[in-house]
């Protein structure tokens, strides 16, 4: 059977079932480049789901423009030129929205909006903060007192004296007939920090724009850009010279959907470059291997099928990670072809070298399969295709060579080398395993997400630059209160709002005891009386008889109507609020929650409703519970692997057998963080990934007869694997970086140990 | 020095041979001198009360204050009352500066009414008359009356502004929106180019 061409035609039927899967997929719905999909969308943390929703939900399709005009251009120019270019924005099917900052007719229309609803939503604050002054003031009197009414009209007229008398008093005199309780300034007041619009330079004009789509989508990308260039042609046409720069997560995700599609192609032509330059150092048959070539392929294809017929979307930074299978695939072909004996047929070889072969594979295996059930998409993907590259990997390898099974790459004769002498190897174990223990005491964890970024430092400084001139700055701290309705949202912030200097749009809002307190019958006493009062005590001070009519009639129209719901109030409200405002609170099924800004930076989150929100940098705590999570599971994977050796070399041998992975990964840890650098997720799963490996080796060693091909085989499979991850190092994507270096640490130590015998696993040396 | 670049020289030479004063049939010579005159002194420092008169009330809110100019820096104004913000009124646009530190600027649609305002404060006729028509008034007692009506076109939401003096001193000014809704504002003998330090400077103006 094996001499047949059988097993040829099985792998092509393979091949081209794997290929015909992939080909039905649509790389668009099956693949993507977000980093918060690196993060489970059922994310048991409730904070964690808070933040991913806010990336996720409007705040990411915020795009921000900035025109710039040479000096001596007239602002009517830049006017027009601003105009034209949010005008071309707004007509683009890829925006939702389009506002010049200067343009105030946003803000009349927030103007007009909070001031319809000044009383519904207003009022009832201003009437609870009254009744607490009066009980300040007068302890013993009870909360229905008659005297209350007029008193408040009278503190009324006595702060409208005040403010009238106030440096912007003027700016308030038309106001004033129909607010003379001044509640739209107070609230301008509470709420001035989130003023989004910041007073532009000379010559500089500012357009706030939303798109339809999410930023991380194909919608959201190329329509996008080509809105925006033709929004800079049309300003253009005003003002030839103008200079404009645009920010948003679409212009990132682009950015690293671009930068790490190229990162995997050269990653993996250099890895393959890389594995093939040793390979041709280590055998003089070149050309033999070419049989390498369909080994790897066939292994990445099973592996992509495999992830993709699992899971409905995959990452493709597992793509990159999992350019390694190049390294590990070949290691089994090498034992398979170096360790041939002459006048030994094929099946007998595949019967004496199965052990090895299963042994070390099955490690492998059971090392990543153990990631499985990890909580991070990202691993659980890299489990499943790691995991299906080796089976894939090891059973393409025994089936290609039964049709070839008299090829000899003839490996190079290197320099003969003796074994460590055997009375050194104990002390010297025990000097490595010290220097590996002062090591790991030095490991510090930095857990970023944006590890997983591609670095893109240019983008980044422009973006700063864009948002401070939008007014957003470093300083101070974003805060996020959530609650499962706009009653629990608000009631939540206020305990925030009682200790911690914040403002925030859900002071737009009344909390709702003083919402319910100023409809019930005795706030609405109160509120009838108020309306004489106010005259009268106006009157007194010198007002003009109808000086506040238009807000007494409101206050009638007001008491006379049934009141709203206080969820429905807020939930039109928020609906309702034009411009930029409407980023600041967000409801969805999920529940309500209010963004706060506080100068301080040191602001801590008060309660289990508030969490602190740097951007995606909230999520690095996240992070942190991930690597926890993911080192519990790698130390899973390593007892199985002990287990494996275990139960197939014997207790004695199946623990020296592991202990050469676990010293390796343990100086390489060391020395990786004797060199300061911090450790993360992804050294922990290069960790994982590097014990599988040299416990390969070790597994190979123990099963070295003494013929020249079977050292060779591990010397070549180390080496073209330490090849390939090294070339990972250089990755710009700092976690794939890590990843690289901590292996090929890993795997060229193994080498060194399985070399010089330092396990005295080779029994024949 | 090419023929391009000489006429230009010559263009430069000539301008203000050619140069068409703001106002120049509603100022007399006097008035215009005067102007200039007032305009001279590079910082200026004096008391006023102003008088504001709206609809609501029957009479006049009267507040009091301290006005500084520094004609490099803008026009600052300090108010009697406690906790009080600085307003400053400069190129540009208004800063209120309260006690604690916080800044506040005017609203994107106040622009054109503060650029006409620090105008008149600076005594800038060509600012002016784009958005205003001009009446300048001499009385026999030494009295003086610029009243800057605003054309139909104009944007700005004053529809008047005066400035009243008597002989060479500014005494009153009045900014009117409606007959109801204005601000008088009576200025003390100022002191003129009085010498602001350096933490006056950073304390009244940006």
């Amino acid at each position: 059977m094996f001499r047949s061409r059988r097993p040829l035609f099985l792998l092509l039927a393979f091949a081209a079932l794997c290929g015909a899967w992939l080909l039905s997929l649509d790389p668009d719905e099956r693949f993507t480049t977000d980093v918060t999909e690196l993060l489970p969308a059922d994310e048991r943390d409730p904070e964690a789901r808070l933040a991913l929703s806010l990336v996720r939900e409007r705040q990411s399709r915020v795009i921000l423009v900035v025109l710039d005009a040479p000096a001596g251009t007239p602002p009517a120019t830049l006017a027009l030129a601003t105009s034209a270019h949010a005008e071309a924005l707004r007509a683009s099917p890829a925006f939702a929205a389009a506002t010049p900052l200067a343009d105030p007719s946003w803000q009349h229309a927030l103007g007009r909006l909070l001031h319809a609803r000044r009383i519904d939503l207003l009022l009832p604050g201003w009437l609870a903060e009254q009744r607490r002054a009066y009980a300040a003031a007068f302890p013993a009197t009870p909360p229905d007192d008659p005297a209350f009414s007029p008193w408040l009209a009278r503190r009324t007229i006595a702060a409208l004296d005040t403010r009238l008398a106030s440096p912007d008093g003027n700016a308030l005199a038309e106001l004033i007939p129909s607010d003379p309780l001044l509640l739209l300034p107070a609230l301008a007041e509470r709420t001035a920090s989130l003023d989004t619009q910041s007073t532009p330079l000379a010559g500089r004009a500012l357009v706030w724009a939303e798109t339809r789509a999410g930023p991380l989508s194909e919608a959201g990308q190329q329509p996008v850009f080509a809105a925006l260039s033709a929004a800079e042609n049309a300003a253009r046409a005003h003002l030839p010279a103008l200079t404009v720069r645009f920010t948003g997560v679409h212009r990132f995700a682009a950015a690293a959907k671009a930068a790490t599609r190229d990162e995997i192609s050269w990653l993996n032509l250099v890895a393959l470059a890389a594995v093939f330059g040793v390979s041709v150092l280590s055998v003089r048959r070149i050309f033999g291997l070419l049989h390498l070539v369909p080994l790897v392929a066939l292994s990445t294809l099973g592996a992509v099928a495999a992830t993709t017929a699992i899971f409905p979307r995959v990452h493709v930074l597992v793509f990159v990670l999992g350019s390694l299978l190049s390294g590990v695939a070949v290691d089994y072909a090498f034992h398979l072809v170096l360790a041939r004996r002459e006048g030994e047929n094929y099946p007998s070889r595949v019967r004496r070298l199965l052990l090895p072969l299963l042994g070390g594979a099955a490690t492998t295996v059971a090392g990543f399969l153990t990631l499985v059930v990890s909580e991070l998409p990202l691993v659980r993907q890299l489990g499943v295709y790691v995991a299906a590259g080796i089976v894939t990997g090891l059973g393409a390898t025994l089936l290609y060579f039964s049709a070839f099974p008299n090829l000899d790459l003839a490996p190079r004769a290197w320099p003969a080398h003796a074994g460590c002498p055997r009375r050194f190897r104990l002390p010297l174990l025990l000097a490595l395993t010290g220097f590996a223990a002062f090591g790991l005491s030095r490991i510090h964890w930095n857990d970023d997400l944006r590890a997983l970024e591609y670095p893109s430092p240019a983008l980044r400084a422009e973006d700063a630059a864009i948002r401070a001139a939008f007014g957003e700055n470093n300083t101070g701290v974003s805060l996020i209160t959530r609650g499962a309705s706009f009653a629990e949202a608000r009631t939540h912030w206020q305990t925030l709002a009682d200790t911690t200097p914040v403002s925030s749009l859900a002071s737009l809002f009344p909390l709702p005891a003083d919402y319910a307190a100023a409809l019930s019958p005795a706030g609405r006493a109160t509120l009838t009386r108020l309306g004489p009062d106010l005259a009268a005590a106006a009157l007194r001070a010198g007002y003009e008889p109808d000086a506040f009519q238009p807000f007494l009639t409101d206050l009638i129209a007001h008491l006379t109507r049934p009141a709203p719901d206080y969820e429905n109030l807020a939930r039109e409200t928020l609906a309702a609020l034009p411009g930029p405002l409407g980023l600041l609170a967000h409801a969805n099924s999920d529940g309500v929650w209010f963004i706060s800004r506080a100068k301080s930076p040191a602001t801590p989150a008060h309660d289990e409703h508030t969490l602190s929100l740097s951007g995606i940098e909230s999520l690095n705590h996240l992070f942190a519970r991930y690597r926890v999570a993911t080192s519990r599971l790698s130390f899973a994977g390593i007892a199985a692997l002990v287990l494996i050796s275990c139960a197939l070399l014997g207790l004695r041998t199946g623990l020296r057998t592991a202990a050469l992975p676990l010293l390796a990964t343990a100086l390489s840890f060391a020395v990786i963080a004797l060199r300061g650098e911090p450790f993360g997720l992804f050294h922990l799963l290069g960790a994982l990934l590097g014990v599988c490996l040299a416990d390969d080796y070790a597994h190979f060693a123990h099963a070295d007869d003494g013929s020249p091909g079977a050292l060779a085989s591990i010397r070549l499979s180390a080496l073209t694997t330490a090849a390939s991850f090294a070339t990972l190092s250089l990755s710009a994507i700092p976690a794939v970086a890590s990843l690289g270096s901590s292996v090929a640490l890993i795997v060229v130590l193994a080498l060194v140990f399985v070399e010089t015998d330092l396990f005295s696993l080779r029994h024949h040396a | 020095m090419n023929l391009r670049l000489l006429y230009v020289f010559l263009l430069g030479l000539s301008s203000p041979l050619f140069a068409i004063e703001p106002f120049t049939s509603e100022l007399p010579a006097a008035a215009r001198t005067r102007l200039e005159s007032l305009a001279r002194p590079l910082t200026l420092m004096g008391d006023f009360t102003e008088s504001r008169f709206t609809p609501l009330k029957k009479t006049a809110v009267i507040v009091t204050g301290t006005v500084r100019i520094d004609r490099a820096r803008g026009l600052s104004l300090t108010y009697a009352q406690p906790r009080a913000p600085v307003v400053i009124l400069d190129e540009n646009g208004l800063l209120l500066r309260h006690p604690d530190g916080r800044e506040q600027t005017a609203p994107a649609d106040a622009t054109a009414d503060l650029r006409l305002l620090h105008a008149l404060f600076v005594f800038d006729l060509a600012t002016l008359e784009k958005s205003y028509a001009l009446t300048a008034t001499e009385n026999p007692d030494n009295s003086w009356a610029l009243v800057f009506t605003r054309r139909p076109e104009a944007v700005s939401t004053y529809r008047e502004l005066t400035l009243l003096g008597r002989a060479e001193r500014l005494t009153r000014i009045i900014l009117a929106k409606t007959a109801r809704l204005r601000t008088e504002i009576a200025l003390e003998p100022p002191q003129l180019d009085p010498r602001f330090s350096p933490e006056e400077l950073v304390r009244y103006f940006r």
